[in-house]
C-alpha cells in the first residue's frame, strides 16, 4: 500500500515540468504547480481547491481530473478518487499513460475499499494498457 | 473577544481600628454612641445600595464588553473573476464586473486600489487585495488588454511582466442580517487611518487620553462654546460616555442614565486600554441609515458613502465622516451636501487649529469635493432569488444566528455577468411574448437556471420577471410536469444498450392502447400533429419530439428501467409507475430538471448543483468547503451519442426555429424541448461546452399560454445563449465510438443535410459489421419510402 502511494506522490510532485509544458495554458499550469505544492506540503484541500480553479478555466483537462483524484485518494476518500480518475479516464482518450495512472490511481482506491475484486480488475486494466504501449 | 482584561487594580486592604484617645462623661459617651451608630447605619444605608449598584453595573460593563462582539451579518460574494489571456470575455463585460465592484473610472491612469482607466480596449487598473480561501491576492496595478471577445494579455505595470492569472475580488451580492438590523464592517484600530482618529478626537474629545471617563474640563469647555456660539454644538460627554450611552443605554435623557452613564464610563475606563476603547468606539458609532438597515462603525461608513475601505480615506473624506457623528442625518452627504461640506470644513478648521494639521492640509481639504459615491449600497441583494438558494444550502450545515451575527464570510458560484444576461434574456422575451399575444398580457411569467455542466456550479438563477423582487421563486418553487424533457431519459435508457440501440434504429411512431392494470383503464396517447409517422430511425423520433415512438420505445425497455435512468441522472423525487410518466407527466421543479439534465450535459458524470464553494469566518479563516464531486454514473459513449442527437434537435427539429432565428450556424449546442397538456408549460433544456440553461415558462394560475417549448422558453434560451457565448460541444469521440458516414434521411435528418457523419458505439470487432449492414439497411429503407413518397421531406413538421 504504502509503496503505491509513494509512486503516486512521485508523480504529482515531480512530473510537473513536462505536464505543464504540455499544457496550452499558462494560467493553468501556473494553479497545477501551486497545487502539486500545496500537496507536497500536505495541504490537501488547499490543493484541491487550486485544482478547482484550474479546472474551472480548463474543465476538460484530464491530467486536472487525475491529480484531483490523487488529493482524495490520499485523504483516503476511496470513492471520490475512484470517480475522479474515471473521469480523468473519460478525457485522456489520447494519453495512454495518463490512463495507466487513473487505473492503478482506482487499484488503489479498491484496495482501500478492501474490494479485492475491483482491485484486480483495474490492475489488470493498467496492464493491459502498459503493455499496448510498450508494444508500439 | 475584542478586549483583554486590564491587571485588576490593587486594592489597599489596611486593617485599621479606630483608637479613643480621650476619656469620656457617661453621658457624653452614651449621646457619641447614638451618633456614631446613626453615623453607622446612614453610611450603610447609603453606601451598601451604592455599592452592590457599582458592582452591579461593574459586571454588566465587563461582561457586555469582553462576552460582546458586534452582530456581523454574514457576506455572500459572487465567483472572482480570474482574468487569464485567451479568456472569453468582451470588453463591454469586463466593464460591467468593474462597475459592480463599485470601482471608480478616471480619465488618467489609476494609482489606488479600486480605480481604472478605460483607453479603448485596454484597462488600467489597480487591483484590492482580497483574502481568499486558499491563498491572498495582493493589490496589482495591471493592464488588461482585450481583443474582440477576448482577453489578449494582462501586463503588470510595476514589474513590467506579462501575468498569467490575476483574481480581482469578489462582488459582494448579499448580507444575511440579523433581526435588528444592524450592519458593520469591523475594523482593527491599526487599519484606521490617524486622520480618522485625530479628528475624531478633535471634535468630540480633546481630552481623551487624559481623563478616567469623564472629564470636567472637556465639559466645562463644551458649556463656554456653546454659550459662545448660542448654540447645542457641543455635548461634552467623552468618547467613554458615547460609547456606553449607544452600546448599553437607551436615549432617555434623565439624571438616573446620566449618573449610570458616568459611573459606567468609569468603570469601562478602569477594566480597558484607552485603544480598546477607541476601537470600540469606532465600529459601534451610528452613521446613517438606508431603508431599514442603520449603518454602524467607521469601516461600513467608508464603504457606503465613499465605496472605499477605511484604509484609502482621504483627510477630506475622514473629515465628512466625523462630521457625522453628530447628527448623520442631518449631515446627510446624499441628501444635504451643503450642509455636508459645511461640517466637514467644521472638521478640518478644528484640526488645523488644534496643530493636528497645516495650513497647507487644510485648505487642500477645505477645496476637495465631496466624493461621496452617487447612490448607496444597496442593503437589500440584487439577486434575491439566487440568494434564497443560498440560505436554503447554508441551513443544512449552519445554525441561523451564526449566519446572522459571527461575519461568516459565503463565496458563492454566482456570476454576475451571466446572471445579468440571464435577466435580460428572460425579461425581454416575456415582455416581447406579452407584447404579441394579448391573452399573456401580465400574466405570463418564467425562470432560468444555468450552470456549468463540469463543475455543477450555478451560475446565474432567475425566479421571475420582477427580478429585484423577493417573492415566489419559480426556479426553486415551481413544480410543473415536464413533458418532453423526459423523452432524453428514454432515448437514454435504449443507447446504453449499444448492441440493440443506436441513432438509425428503427422505431415505432404508430397508436397504441396501453390498458392499465390498476385502473383497467385504456390510456391511448397521440402525437402533436395527430399524425402516425410509421416506422422512424430514432434520431428522426427525438428531434420532432414524437411521442408515439417514445411511449412504444419506453414500453418496449420498461417503465421500471426508465425510471431507473431517471434516478440515476439525478431526480430525488418519487416517480409513480404510470405510462404517462413515459410523455412527462411527472413534476419538477426548475432546479431539479437543471441536475437532470447536468448530468446529461457533463457527458454522463453526476455532479452535485452548488451555489457555494467556500465559507470563512469574518477573519478570513476557512471553515467549509463544497467540494467538486463526480459521479460518472452512465457511459461517456451512450451520452455522448444522445448528445449528438440533441444537437440536431437544436439544428433541424423542434428547436430549429429558434435557432435559425438567434443562433450562428457554426454553434454546436444540444437541447430539448417540452410542452405541457394544454400549453401550460413551455420548456427548454440546453446546454454548449460551458453552459447548461433551463427555462421554464407558464402562468403562476397554471393556465394555458399558447405557448410550446419551441416558441416560449427557448426563445428565453435562444436569447441568453446568443449573448453568453457558449463553447461549443466538443466533437473528441470517447472511447468505443466511432464517426459513420450516412445518408440524411437514414439518420433522421431533412434530406437538405446531405451526407452526415453519426457517432456509432462499437464495442466488439464483430460490432463494425452489424453496424455497416445496420447503416446500409437504413439507407435502402429510406430511398424505398422516397421512391414511393418522393414529396414526403419527412423534417417539415410543425415543431412539436
Amino acid at each position: 500500500m504504502l509503496k503505491y502511494h509513494l509512486v503516486i506522490i512521485f508523480w504529482l510532485g515531480l512530473s510537473v515540468p513536462q505536464w505543464a509544458a504540455a499544457d496550452s495554458s499558462n494560467a493553468v499550469a501556473a494553479l497545477l504547480k501551486e497545487s502539486r505544492d500545496e500537496f507536497v506540503q500536505e495541504r490537501y484541500e488547499q490543493a484541491a481547491a487550486l485544482l478547482e480553479r484550474a479546472l474551472r478555466i480548463d474543465p476538460r483537462n484530464a491530467i486536472l481530473w487525475h491529480d484531483l483524484a490523487g488529493v482524495r485518494l490520499k485523504q483516503d476518500e476511496w470513492r471520490k478518487a475512484m470517480s475522479l480518475a474515471a473521469k480523468s479516464n473519460e478525457l485522456a482518450i489520447d494519453n495512454k499513460w495518463l490512463r495507466i495512472r487513473n487505473w492503478t490511481l482506482i487499484a488503489l482506491a479498491c484496495e482501500g475499499l478492501n474490494d479485492k475484486n475491483c482491485a484486480k480488475d483495474a490492475q489488470g486494466r493498467a496492464k493491459t494498457l502498459a503493455n499496448s504501449v510498450s508494444s508500439k | 473577544m475584542f478586549f483583554k482584561k486590564a491587571p485588576p487594580s490593587r486594592i489597599k486592604n489596611k486593617n485599621t481600628r479606630p483608637v479613643l484617645k480621650r476619656s469620656m462623661t457617661p453621658k457624653k459617651k452614651k449621646a457619641s454612641v447614638f451618633m456614631r451608630l446613626l453615623r453607622w447605619t446612614l453610611a450603610l444605608i447609603i453606601f451598601i445600595p451604592t455599592l452592590s449598584y457599582t458592582i452591579s453595573l461593574d459586571v454588566e460593563v465587563r461582561h457586555q464588553f469582553e462576552g460582546k462582539r458586534w452582530a456581523l451579518p454574514a457576506r455572500v460574494f459572487a465567483r472572482p473573476l480570474e482574468l487569464y489571456p485567451s479568456l472569453r470575455l468582451s470588453a463591454k463585460n469586463f466593464q460591467y464586473e468593474l462597475e459592480n465592484l463599485e470601482f471608480h473610472e478616471l480619465e488618467e491612469k489609476p494609482q489606488q486600489s479600486g480605480e481604472f482607466y478605460r483607453k479603448g480596449n485596454d484597462f488600467y487598473l489597480v487591483t484590492r487585495p482580497f483574502k481568499f480561501w486558499d491563498s491572498e491576492e495582493p493589490a496589482r496595478k495591471i493592464r488588461v488588454r482585450f481583443d474582440g471577445n477576448k482577453v489578449e494579455n494582462i501586463a503588470d505595470l510595476e514589474t513590467r511582466e506579462y501575468l498569467n492569472l490575476v483574481r480581482l475580488d469578489p462582488v459582494l451580492i448579499g448580507k444575511i442580517y440579523p433581526t435588528h438590523k444592524e450592519d458593520r464592517i469591523l475594523a482593527k484600530l491599526d487599519e484606521v487611518p490617524p486622520y480618522l482618529i485625530k479628528a475624531l478626537l478633535a471634535m468630540e474629545d480633546r481630552y481623551f487620553y487624559d481623563h478616567n471617563g469623564i472629564s470636567v474640563r472637556g465639559l466645562g469647555r463644551a458649556m463656554l462654546v456653546n454659550l459662545k456660539n448660542m448654540s447645542w454644538s457641543q455635548g461634552g460627554s467623552t468618547l467613554t460616555q458615547q460609547l456606553i450611552k449607544n452600546h448599553f443605554l437607551t436615549a432617555e435623557k434623565t439624571l438616573h442614565r446620566k449618573v449610570k452613564e458616568a459611573l459606567m464610563a468609569l468603570l469601562l475606563e478602569l477594566h480597558y486600554s484607552k485603544s480598546e476603547i477607541l476601537e470600540a468606539y469606532l465600529n459601534e458609532v451610528y452613521l446613517g441609515q438606508e431603508g431599514d438597515y442603520a449603518i454602524h462603525g467607521m469601516g461600513l461608513a467608508a464603504q457606503f458613502y465613499f465605496s472605499r475601505s477605511l484604509q484609502q480615506l482621504t483627510l477630506p473624506q475622514s473629515a465628512l465622516l466625523i462630521g457625522l457623528v453628530r447628527g448623520a442625518s442631518k449631515y446627510n452627504p446624499r441628501k444635504y451636501p451643503d450642509r455636508a461640506i459645511e461640517r466637514r470644513n467644521l472638521v478640518l478648521l478644528q484640526m488645523f487649529q488644534q496643530n493636528m494639521i497645516t495650513k497647507e492640509q487644510y485648505d487642500q481639504g477645505r477645496s476637495a469635493p465631496l466624493e461621496v459615491s452617487d447612490e448607496a449600497p444597496k442593503s437589500s441583494s440584487p439577486y434575491p432569488a439566487f440568494l434564497e438558494l443560498v440560505r436554503r444550502q447554508l441551513k443544512r450545515d449552519y445554525k441561523q444566528q451564526d449566519l446572522q451575527s459571527e461575519g461568516l464570510q459565503i463565496f458563492t458560484t454566482l456570476d454576475p455577468i451571466r446572471q445579468h444576461q440571464a435577466e435580460k434574456a428572460l425579461i425581454s422575451q416575456v415582455r416581447k411574448l406579452e407584447r404579441d399575444h394579448q391573452y399573456l398580457r401580465g400574466r405570463l411569467d418564467s425562470a432560468i437556471t444555468v450552470t456549468a455542466p463540469s463543475s455543477g456550479e450555478i451560475l446565474a438563477l432567475v425566479g421571475g420577471k420582477d427580478t429585484d423582487y423577493e417573492g415566489f421563486n419559480r426556479a426553486l418553487d415551481a413544480l410543473r410536469p415536464i413533458g418532453s424533457l423526459i423523452k432524453p431519459a428514454i432515448y437514454l435508457t435504449a443507447l446504453e444498450n449499444s448492441r440493440k440501440y443506436s441513432l438509425i434504429s428503427p422505431l415505432n411512431d404508430r397508436g397504441l392502447e396501453w390498458k392499465i392494470k390498476e385502473t383497467k383503464q385504456i390510456w391511448s396517447p397521440k402525437n402533436y400533429d395527430g399524425k402516425e409517422h410509421g416506422t422512424v430511425p430514432l434520431m428522426k423520433a427525438l428531434i420532432n419530439s414524437y411521442n408515439l415512438a417514445a411511449v412504444q420505445l419506453g414500453r418496449q425497455l420498461g417503465l421500471e428501467k426508465v425510471k431507473e435512468t431517471l434516478y440515476r441522472l439525478g431526480v430525488e423525487r418519487e416517480i409513480g409507475s404510470y405510462p404517462s410518466m413515459l410523455l412527462g407527466s411527472i413534476a419538477l421543479t426548475p432546479m431539479e430538471v437543471t441536475q437532470m439534465y447536468q448530468t446529461i450535459a457533463s457527458g454522463g458524470s453526476r455532479t452535485l448543483l452548488r451555489a457555494i464553494r467556500e465559507v470563512t469566518a469574518h477573519d478570513g479563516k476557512p471553515l467549509s468547503r463544497y467540494p467538486l464531486t463526480s459521479d460518472q454514473v452512465f457511459d461517456a459513449a451512450s451520452v455522448f451519442v444522445l448528445s449528438y442527437g440533441m444537437q440536431n434537435v437544436v439544428r433541424y427539429g423542434t428547436g430549429r426555429a429558434v435557432a435559425d432565428d438567434m443562433l450562428p450556424d457554426e454553434w454546436r449546442l444540444a437541447g430539448k424541448t417540452g410542452t405541457t397538456n394544454e400549453y401550460r408549460d413551455s420548456w427548454f433544456a440546453g446546454f454548449g461546452g460551458d453552459m447548461l440553461a433551463v427555462v421554464w415558462m407558464g402562468r403562476d394560475d397554471n393556465k394555458s399560454t399558447g405557448l410550446t417549448g419551441g416558441g416560449g422558453a427557448m426563445r428565453v434560451w435562444g436569447e441568453f445563449m446568443k449573448n453568453a457565448r457558449p463553447q461549443s460541444l466538443s466533437t473528441q469521440l470517447p472511447e468505443r465510438t466511432e464517426w459513420r458516414s450516412v445518408g440524411a434521411r437514414a439518420a433522421g435528418l431533412p434530406a437538405k443535410a446531405g451526407r452526415v457523419k453519426i457517432p456509432i458505439i462499437i464495442s466488439h470487432e464483430r460490432d463494425s459489421q452489424t453496424v455497416q449492414a445496420a447503416l446500409a439497411a437504413a439507407e435502402a429503407a429510406e430511398e424505398e419510402k422516397a421512391s414511393q413518397n418522393p414529396s414526403d421531406d419527412d423534417n417539415t413538421d410543425k415543431p412539436e
